[in-house]
């Protein structure tokens, strides 16, 4: 698979590097090393997950939705994808900057460097409070469950139930997760820095609706 | 009216058809018109309309369009030129088109004109001959000429001989007062082709009577302004009666003075608020001109950064990424050779390290990145971070300044209000305040000056509106002189013809009215001492008939001899009684006795018309052409053909029976 | 789907997380963090069921001062460190672990001392008697674990190897009856263990996908009972994310089950297994004609219940009965996992009685 991946990005050559996202190639840098610092591997599908709950707490953090810079859907091959992200991720690959391992990928270090040149750039520094969240999350929350919970709320849930492709964070699919945040950020506020407490506050509020739903 | 001012009416006297395709069997059909009746009668849809329009089109090179509304005479020539085409195209067939082409002979005094005019060809002659009965001399003789020349000289020719001002004259007449058609608007209920026609017919001067509009129009102008002086003397006049009471109200100084004080305060205070919201408008706009800045730079600084940044990762190395570099760390040797082992893979690391190419040994450049590329980087992100605050910070502000100026507005507003309510509480103080500063008298008179002032104007309006007046009345006198000793002329003749029809005793009465129309003029029938001005008292067939009648009372008081007119009429199918049929047919023989020419065309069920035209005019004063010969009948008619020829008989039979 | 204002309130007063940030505002979040991811090193190398005393990590809201004789400490670079020096112990006693400003690791082992002091000023963390708890301020707020098959949340692994996540599903959740849902496959009223309840499988299957869900889910979507085609439903499909891997799991009971009324309503033994192997490797076909470019395996696992000597009267087994097939190992024949590529070893996971 990594051959097919540098083949491609050989063969795409500079024009995807045009196309290139300096977000997602940061976000892919930051979300990689972060999960390997918690478990030691970082399985490659987890950088889309992370991602995607990182951009949801930038939205906790009333940020707008066009401030994550890419998108995300749902797809045949699984969720959340982000084409950007994948682009990035196998530019990352192919200059070496992180190394694939089966299904788990890590920072060499060359990566490490490039990630630390680019965490002092102050947006990324800014991308990095709700990367931190989401990850740190995974430290209360089983990552299983993380995917779980999010796969509940209406965008995906609804895209799974009917086994169709669809884009995510559209504004009518956010009305309910805003709701939510609101009501979350009225109890715990949105002034908090650290975002790891208002994730896992979330994620086990979606797993008692769950669980409330299961047992009706 | 004199002999000159008449006009020589056109008799036509024969006709002849060229691969006229819709007469399937006489394509070529000829006839000759002599005088009286030329009655062409047939089934319906036999194409008899369209004869008497290809004549009409020939003589004119225009057919009337019937949804054309008449404006004027030399715009409706001008717009009908293009219709004849529309017209005539479903009736030739194609490989006729060409060919087809009317040829007519006509007579205008002592001329005797033949032309051909190409079906599709309304702007020139084919043909083209003018003789002179007299001397049998050749007068014009086309043929060396053009044919769109043909027509200038045909066009001279017309205008000369009939003694109109424009060839746009004769065609209006030819199609308004000389034909009638059922289609096309009657003349006693439309006052715009009525009076032309009557301008036309009497020989009155059209530009007296457009004077005399322009006359009327000014004396109205001067009598509206007149109007207008006299309303603001009023005015002032009891502006005048305020001032007067208002002096003689008794206010205490200090009532005035206080009252004057709370005005002046609220006033400028109001004029300090409204400055106030004007300034923050244009704080407004200047904050919201400073954020669309900052916007525009942020989109800018964001596209460097991204260049900024593809360029920074394009920068690295592309050996590294080649495939077979990879693969060959992967495989754990040479994946271009197959050799094995790490002496391989480390060759191949060393020469890149070197910035060697691994397969051919050339230098490559082998950018490392250090630093410095992300200073530029971070230089561009610190910039955005710093206007991405700014915006936020501009944001804010405009939000504030837009509650300040609501409230600044709505303050505004409240004392505006205020002072309106001040003001009309204490009205008469205030005007007191006015005054008391000057001298009552001294204001007083002032206005007084204003209102004489108005009322000497309006005296001035006045007098130029009966100068015009004057001129008017003179210029429609001339006018009115010549309606006069028409009517004499016109009105027996029309009252003959149409009493002959209508049977009762009719008058009719020539009005001038004040309307805006140019000539001012306008017919009013009475029935029977009652005033039947309008359309719907009479029946359709009726209204055609009464029409037909003006026609022909309108030509016989043109023409400059009696019995020379010659009308068109399209026989109207709509049914009339069979008495008002036999009484048409009686109006019809009795213009044919004098000597007037008819060609018609006639429905075969209008029998009782025919009969009776036929019995009173003879063999010599009406042929009967049957359009049977020139098309064949349909297969209804073809079953039915008993009855036409029983009618044609009955018709033949009443001809021979006026010979007698 | 709105927000359930209800739930969200009464968690808040309940999770541990919201609670320390209330009682100990923003600072106790990030300290917070750094506490969890050293009980998460920790427990990557020491199993907490295994501890035999208490195990206490806390971390100052401030500064490293506190009552603990810091000469006592043993002293570590990181968690990691300390993990792993840990997992070499034996006889755990109680620990306390003291995490400072700088990331350094100060270790005490068997200490005798009253932390209580500590309540107020740093975030304490406590293991005890299979239970995580936080001390908000002199309160306990206690962590609960969804997934008893692990001796603590904060020791829910994550695997990468569906089968190492199997092989954890049998020693952890199955052999002992430790998860919670596949507790309730056996009969009610049943301690023994001896009968499955009627018709186990749905209770078996869920109890499975819970648990792969939680462990395997990162990565992974786990669906029960999808159909590969119309006629050949499987237990468990498992596809990775954005790749077209794919594992089929099929999962047989085997040993006797028991309605309410008393009756045994089945019995499966051995064969059991070897039409399960059957029928997973016609579902490996079907699903190959559905989608070819799959890259599939087929997982088989085998419940294994069975008891010997049991009858419908038996109230209590003894331990030579109970534990009669706890090494009897299935023939398999064919033995697909050798002759098919896509045909894992199938996993028999024997569930314990409990005997007298």
């Amino acid at each position: 698979m990594l051959m097919a991946k540098l083949k491609l990005h050989w063969t795409r050559g500079t024009s995807s590097l045009l196309m290139i996202s300096p977000y997602a190639y940061f976000d892919a840098l930051s979300i990689c090393k972060r999960l390997q610092s918690i478990r030691e591997n970082a399985p490659l599908g987890e950088i889309y997950l992370f991602s995607y709950l990182s951009c949801l707490l930038s939205l906790y953090k009333q940020r707008p939705l066009s401030y994550w810079s890419y998108g995300f859907s749902v797809t045949a091959n699984g969720y959340p994808y982000s084409v950007e992200l994948d682009s990035a991720i196998a530019i990352l690959l192919g200059h070496g900057l992180i190394d694939q391992n089966v299904q788990n990928v890590s920072l060499t270090e060359a990566g490490t460097e490039e990630h630390r040149l680019l965490s002092e750039l102050s947006q990324n520094h800014e991308r990095d409070i709700y990367i931190e969240g989401a990850c740190a999350a995974s430290l209360a929350v089983p990552v299983g469950t993380i995917r779980r919970n999010i796969a509940s709320v209406a965008p995906i849930e609804g895209a799974l139930a009917l086994s169709q492709s669809r884009l995510l964070l559209t504004p009518s699919d956010l009305e309910d997760t805003c709701e939510q945040f609101g009501q979350l950020s009225s109890i715990i506020g949105v002034e908090i820095t650290d975002l790891m407490i208002p994730a896992i506050f979330w994620l086990s509020y979606l797993s008692k609706v769950r669980e409330r739903d299961s047992g009706e | 009216m004199s002999q000159s001012t008449k006009l020589v009416l056109p008799r036509i006297c024969r006709v002849k058809l060229h691969s006229f395709s819709l007469f399937t069997l006489e394509p070529n059909a000829e006839v000759d018109i002599r005088g009286g009746v030329f009655c062409l009668a047939g089934a319906n849809g036999l194409g008899k309309s369209t004869f008497l329009s290809a004549v009409n089109y020939a003589v004119t090179g225009i057919v009337a369009d019937p949804t054309r509304t008449f404006m004027s005479v030399d715009e409706y020539y001008k717009h009908c030129s293009g219709y004849s085409n529309d017209y005539f195209s479903g009736k030739i067939t194609e490989d006729d088109r060409e060919a087809a082409a009317i040829t007519i002979d006509l007579v205008i005094g002592n001329r005797y004109y033949v032309l051909t005019r190409g079906v599709f060809e309304p702007e020139e002659l084919r043909e083209l001959s003018i003789r002179d009965l007299r001397s049998n001399k050749v007068f014009l003789d086309g043929v060396s000429l053009s044919g769109q020349r043909r027509q200038q000289e045909y066009e001279k020719s017309i205008v000369t001989d009939v003694g109109l001002g424009s060839f746009a004259q004769f065609v209006f007449l030819q199609y308004f007062v000389f034909t009638f058609d059922e289609r096309r608007q009657l003349l006693l209920w439309n006052q715009n082709i009525l009076n032309q026609a009557l301008f036309l017919g009497i020989g009155a001067d059209y530009a007296k009577a457009q004077t005399a509009d322009a006359l009327r129009r000014e004396r109205d102008k001067a009598a509206s302004l007149a109007r207008n002086f006299s309303w603001q003397a009023s005015g002032i006049r009891s502006q005048i009666e305020v001032l007067r009471k208002a002096a003689n109200i008794d206010a205490s100084e200090t009532d005035i003075d206080e009252a004057k004080a709370a005005q002046k305060a609220l006033f400028g205070e109001m004029q300090r608020k409204q400055l106030d919201a004007e300034s923050k408008r244009n704080e407004l706009n200047d904050v919201e001109l400073k954020r669309m800045e900052i916007s525009a730079r942020l989109t800018t600084l964001q596209a460097e950064y991204n260049d900024e940044f593809a360029k920074r990762v394009r920068e690295r190395s592309h050996i590294e990424l080649h495939p077979i570099v990879m693969m060959s760390s992967r495989v754990g040797g040479c994946a271009l050779c197959g050799t094995p082992g790490n002496k391989a893979i480390e060759s191949i690391t060393t020469k890149i390290r070197l910035s060697h190419c691994p397969l051919c040994d050339s230098p490559i450049s082998n950018g490392v990145l250090g630093g410095e590329s992300v200073e530029k980087l971070k230089s561009i992100d610190d910039a955005i971070s710093d206007e991405t605050k700014n915006l936020a910070l501009t944001v804010q502000t405009k939000d504030r300044i837009q509650s300040e100026l609501e409230a600044s507005d709505a303050v505004a507003e409240g004392i505006r209000k205020e002072l309106r309510e001040f003001e009309s509480a204490n009205e008469d103080l205030l005007l007191q305040m006015g005054t008391k500063s000057e001298n009552v008298d001294i204001v007083i008179r002032k206005r007084l000056d204003e209102m004489n002032d108005c009322l000497k104007r309006k005296d001035e309006q006045y007098r130029k509106r009966d100068e015009k007046q004057k001129e008017l009345k003179k210029l429609f006198n001339e006018l009115l002189e010549q309606y006069r000793q028409a009517e004499k002329e016109f009105v027996p003749l029309f009252r003959e013809l149409a009493s002959l029809f209508i049977g009762i005793d009719l008058d009719i009465r020539m009005e001038y009215s004040s309307s805006v129309i140019a000539t001012g003029l306008s017919l009013q029938l009475e029935m029977q001492g009652e005033v039947r001005r309008q359309i719907h008292q009479l029946s359709e067939s009726q209204r055609f008939f009464l029409d037909i009648a003006l026609r022909m009372a309108l030509a016989e008081y043109m023409a400059d001899q009696r019995g020379k007119v010659c009308l068109i009429i399209d026989t109207p199918e709509g049914s009339l009684d069979i008495a008002y049929e036999s009484r048409a047919g009686q109006m019809f023989a009795s213009f044919a006795q004098k000597g007037n020419n008819i060609i018609m065309a006639a429905n075969i069920n209008t029998s009782q018309l025919l009969q009776r035209m036929a019995a009173m005019c003879g063999h010599s004063k009406m042929t009967l052409h049957r359009m049977i010969s020139w098309t064949g009948l349909s297969d209804v008619q073809l079953a039915e053909e008993q009855l036409f020829q029983d009618a044609y008989g009955q018709i033949e039979a009443a001809l021979d029976k006026g010979d007698k | 789907m709105y927000a359930d204002i209800e739930i969200m309130k009464e968690l808040a007063s309940q999770l541990f997380a919201t609670r320390i940030l209330s009682s100990y505002g923003g600072s106790g979040g990030t300290i917070l963090k750094n506490v969890l991811d050293t009980i998460h090193k920790l427990f990557i190398y020491v199993d907490p069921s295994l501890l035999q005393g208490k195990l206490i990590i806390f971390k100052l809201l401030e500064g490293d001062d506190c009552q603990i004789d810091r000469s006592q400490a043993k002293h570590f670079r990181n968690a990691r460190y300390l993990a792993q020096h840990v997992s070499t112990m034996s006889n755990l006693g109680t620990s306390v672990v003291q995490i400072c400003a700088n990331g350094e690791i100060l270790f005490f082992h068997n200490i005798e001392c009253d932390l209580s002091q500590l309540y107020g000023e740093a975030i304490v963390y406590i293991y005890h008697d299979n239970k995580d708890i936080f001390m908000i301020r002199e309160n306990e707020c206690i962590v609960p674990n969804p997934n008893p098959s692990y001796a603590s949340i904060f020791a829910t692994p994550t695997f990468s190897d569906l089968r190492a996540a199997l092989e954890d599903y049998r020693l952890r959740a199955v052999r002992t009856s430790h998860c919670t849902i596949f507790a309730t496959a056996w009969k009610k009223g049943d301690p023994g263990r001896m009968f499955f309840q009627n018709a186990p499988e749905s209770t078996i299957r869920k109890s499975l996908v819970h648990f792969l869900d939680v462990t395997f889910g990162g990565n992974a979507e786990v669906r029960p009972e999808q159909t590969v085609d119309a006629t050949h439903p499987v237990d468990i499909k498992v596809t990775w994310m954005f790749t077209n891997k794919l594992a089929l799991i099929e999962i047989k009971w085997l040993g006797k089950s028991m309605n309410e009324k008393g009756s045994i309503t089945a019995t499966y033994s051995e064969s059991r297994a070897l039409e399960g192997a059957k029928q997973l490797a016609d579902y490996l076909d079907a699903n190959y004609n559905e989608v070819p470019m799959h890259q599939t395996r087929g997982y088989l696992v085998v419940i294994d219940g069975r008891r010997e000597g049991l009858r419908r009267s038996s109230k209590t087994i003894k331990k030579s009965d109970g534990y009669w097939y706890l090494d009897k190992e299935i023939v398999y024949d064919p033995e697909y996992h050798v002759i098919r590529g896509d045909f894992e070893e199938p996993m028999r996971m024997f569930a314990e009685p409990v005997c007298r």
